[in-house]
């Protein structure tokens, strides 16, 4: 039977934390041991939920491309965000979801700072903003 | 050259030859954290006197662009004044004798850099002593402690624009994903310029809780890792030793030692020198920025498999993670202003 993975990660960051980290031998490997079990330990809940956390991030996205579409954010910026909101990850291995991300992040940006610059987009500003809370919120560490 | 033992034997090769006597290395161990330089704890044996020494070498790569020359010459240019440093005895850039260029400074011994066991009033008192030293560093004429010699000197007009556009184009160099929390606070800043130095000081560059060496009853003892030292406005030294990334956890002390108000009026009489709130709003949005950076650049450095370390990738996580959390508390108009208060 094929383990959970993240449970799996978490289980052999435990196992180095209490097994191996004692035998480190010096401070310095102790405390390197330690960071590297914590490291392990996010990961496993990364390997979990990071395509889901990106997914959620890229539902958002679209959201905010369709308002600014809507509200109309200039030619350049049009051309950019109508092929973004429709667009799906290539597969869901994380590097495609990741890749996609990226390119909506980017997108994102660019809309921001046209945003902030036009009154008649300060709605979509403070959406924008309220975004980035949610994400950094979904995205947020526990350690 | 990895190996400890054999960095400890060409160390104790080194220190003969430099001081003219047989010297033995009677104890070596690396400590843990240095991210900038691989840092190493000695005790030597030498013409019938032991010592205590660290030793800064090279690290594959690190946090910070630094140079070790500034560093060295920070701790020249500082030892002996009232803002304590290590004594530096050796600078040695050549890479035959331990692999890589290295520096030596005198250990201070019996000292930490952990406050989180202080109780209050040790709190207190080495919270006063931090921002006093700090508000001192500022009051310093830095051409007379020969930093021009070490570093450029920027007119007080340029120091905002010129680290705001280096630390910018770090995150531009080095970002493995976008960064739009990031982004949004740099065109903040270059929307909301703060107005020209008050006077040109010596900046520390990294003057926060964990780097300094304190006695809880003797107090601070050194000021250690200048690598990011420079000739600036000292409002950014002080902005960065107030971030919340340092006091993290504990909101309401600055570096979890003072309250802010109390850090700032201590820094103020000691520098004799004054917090405009609108100057001073900017530059803690910069060091925010700044903070980003490198923790930006971390990651890149564990990604493209420049540097292993743990702490490479600890910081270019959930440091990012935690920074942009201080930033959107500072410039988003939906913020609540938990971690240090919005600014707008």
């Amino acid at each position: 039977m094929i383990p959970l993975p993240s449970n799996a990660l978490r289980l052999l960051a435990q196992r180095v934390l209490a097994r191996l980290v004692p035998q480190a031998g010096s401070a310095h490997g102790t405390s390197d041991g330690a960071m590297t079990t914590m490291l392990i330990m996010t990961l496993a809940d990364e390997l979990e939920s990071g395509v889901d956390r990106r997914m959620a991030d890229i539902a958002q996205m679209r959201a905010l491309f369709s308002t600014a579409l809507e509200a109309g954010v200039g030619e350049d910026l049009v051309a950019t965000l109508s092929p973004l909101r429709d667009r799906q990850p290539a597969s869901f291995r994380m590097s495609d979801v990741d890749a996609l991300h990226d390119e909506m992040a980017n997108a994102l940006i660019r809309l921001h700072e046209r945003a902030e610059q036009a009154p008649s987009l300060a709605s979509l500003n403070e959406a924008i903003w309220q975004y980035l809370h949610e994400s950094a919120t979904r995205h947020a560490l526990a350690i | 050259m990895q190996d400890a033992g054999e960095i400890a034997r060409a160390t104790a090769d080194y220190l003969t030859k430099r001081w003219g006597a047989r010297t033995e290395v009677l104890r070596f161990e690396q400590i843990f954290g240095g991210a900038s330089r691989e840092t190493y704890r000695l005790r030597v044996g030498t013409g019938g006197q032991e010592r205590g020494l660290i030793l800064r070498r090279d690290p594959e790569t690190s946090l910070i662009d630094t140079e070790r020359r500034l560093e060295y010459g920070a701790y020249e240019a500082i030892f002996g004044t009232d803002v304590p440093v290590p004594e530096p005895l050796f600078l040695e850039e050549d890479p035959s004798y331990l692999g890589r260029p290295f520096s030596i400074m005198v250990e201070i011994e019996n000292a930490r850099t952990d406050v989180a066991s202080l109780d209050a009033a040790q709190r207190q008192t080495i919270g006063e002593q931090k921002w006093r030293i700090l508000g001192s560093l500022a009051a310093k004429d830095p051409i007379a402690l020969g930093f021009d010699r070490i570093t450029s000197v920027p007119a007080p007009a340029e120091t905002a624009a010129r680290e705001l556009e280096y630390w910018a184009g770090v995150i531009d160099a080095d970002e493995i994903h976008p960064q739009p929390i990031g982004r949004a606070a740099i065109r903040w800043l270059r929307r909301n310029m703060p107005r020209p130095a008050q006077k040109l000081s010596v900046v520390h560059g990294d003057y926060r809780t964990g780097n300094f060496l304190f006695d809880p009853q003797a107090g601070i003892k050194g000021i250690l890792d200048w690598e990011m030292c420079h000739i600036g406005d000292p409002l950014e030294d002080l902005a960065w030793s107030l971030d919340p990334l340092w006091s993290w956890g504990e909101p309401t002390l600055a570096g979890r030692l003072l309250p802010p108000a109390e850090a700032i009026a201590i820094w103020e009489s000691a520098s004799g020198l004054n917090v405009d709130p609108v100057d001073f709003n900017w530059w803690r949005v910069f060091v925010s920025v700044k903070a980003l950076a490198i923790w930006v650049s971390s990651s890149e450095d564990f990604q493209n498999g420049n540097s292993r370390e743990a702490i490479l990738a600890y910081a270019g996580w959930v440091m990012t993670d935690r920074q942009n959390r201080i930033l959107l508390d500072y410039l988003s108009p939906v913020s609540k202003g938990e971690l240090g208060g919005r600014i707008q």
